[in-house]
């Protein structure tokens, strides 16, 4: 099997859904109602959804390097696309250990080797003590709303005031 | 390409706080330490689009 053949996944019940690895982990996938998170933005809040992934066994302390789990991961994203042509998709990297930005290049890295270039990917990145929160907002490139998404993410990280020092 | 800085007086500031927030109650529950209940009445609902 080539290093880039993903794993099956399997859905149980509703909503959820596990791939396990030839190293016996277990990975549970999900996707979130994304909607009130752009409540402000009526045109595309109810096309949102939010995307995770993470090991589902807390008894997993050290997960042995898996090139497939990065194949499955993007074989499920660009199954939602094909599935919600119109979706947009809000992934954020997850650094509660400070390993985002190593997370967010193995990410960048999935995508680059299976070619995913019909999708428009735009990252931020919020300071926040130590760390930085790293987003990820995925829509296709053929998205006929994909315009006003990338001109209304470039006014959403502007402060909402034009001069913070003056405020008590 | 390098990230878009988020500034953290902005409303992008605060859905990535309440996405993140979300994040550590979703690993919570995969972790068996709340319900499905307590997850929900946060707002959190899984949807499977595939």
């Amino acid at each position: 099997l080539s290093l880039l053949t993903p794993y099956n996944y399997r859905r149980v019940g509703q909503d959820e859904v596990y791939f396990s690895t030839d190293f016996q982990v277990e990975y549970r996938v999900y996707f979130t109602n994304g909607s009130t998170y752009f409540a402000a933005f009526p045109e595309i809040s109810h096309l949102v959804k939010a995307f995770g992934f993470e090991v589902n066994d807390s008894h997993v302390h050290e997960v042995p390097h898996d090139p497939r789990v990065g194949a499955t991961i993007t074989f499920i994203v660009l199954q939602f696309f094909e599935q919600n042509p119109e979706g947009v998709l809000f992934f954020i990297h997850d650094g509660a250990d400070g390993k985002e930005k190593g997370r967010k290049r193995k990410f960048d890295a999935w995508f680059k080797k299976i070619g995913a270039t019909k999708l428009y990917k735009k990252d931020a990145a919020l300071p926040f003590g130590r760390i930085s929160i790293l987003v990820s907002i995925l829509v296709r490139n053929s998205h006929p709303l994909l315009g006003k998404i990338s001109d209304g993410l470039d006014q959403l990280v502007i402060s909402v005031t034009t001069k913070p020092e003056e405020l008590d | 390409m390098k990230p878009v800085k988020i500034h953290p007086n902005s409303p992008m500031a605060k859905i990535v706080l309440k996405m993140w927030e979300d994040k550590q109650l979703i690993k919570a529950y995969i972790r068996g330490e709340i319900t499905k209940q307590e997850l929900e009445s946060k707002g959190i609902e899984f949807v499977n689009p595939l």
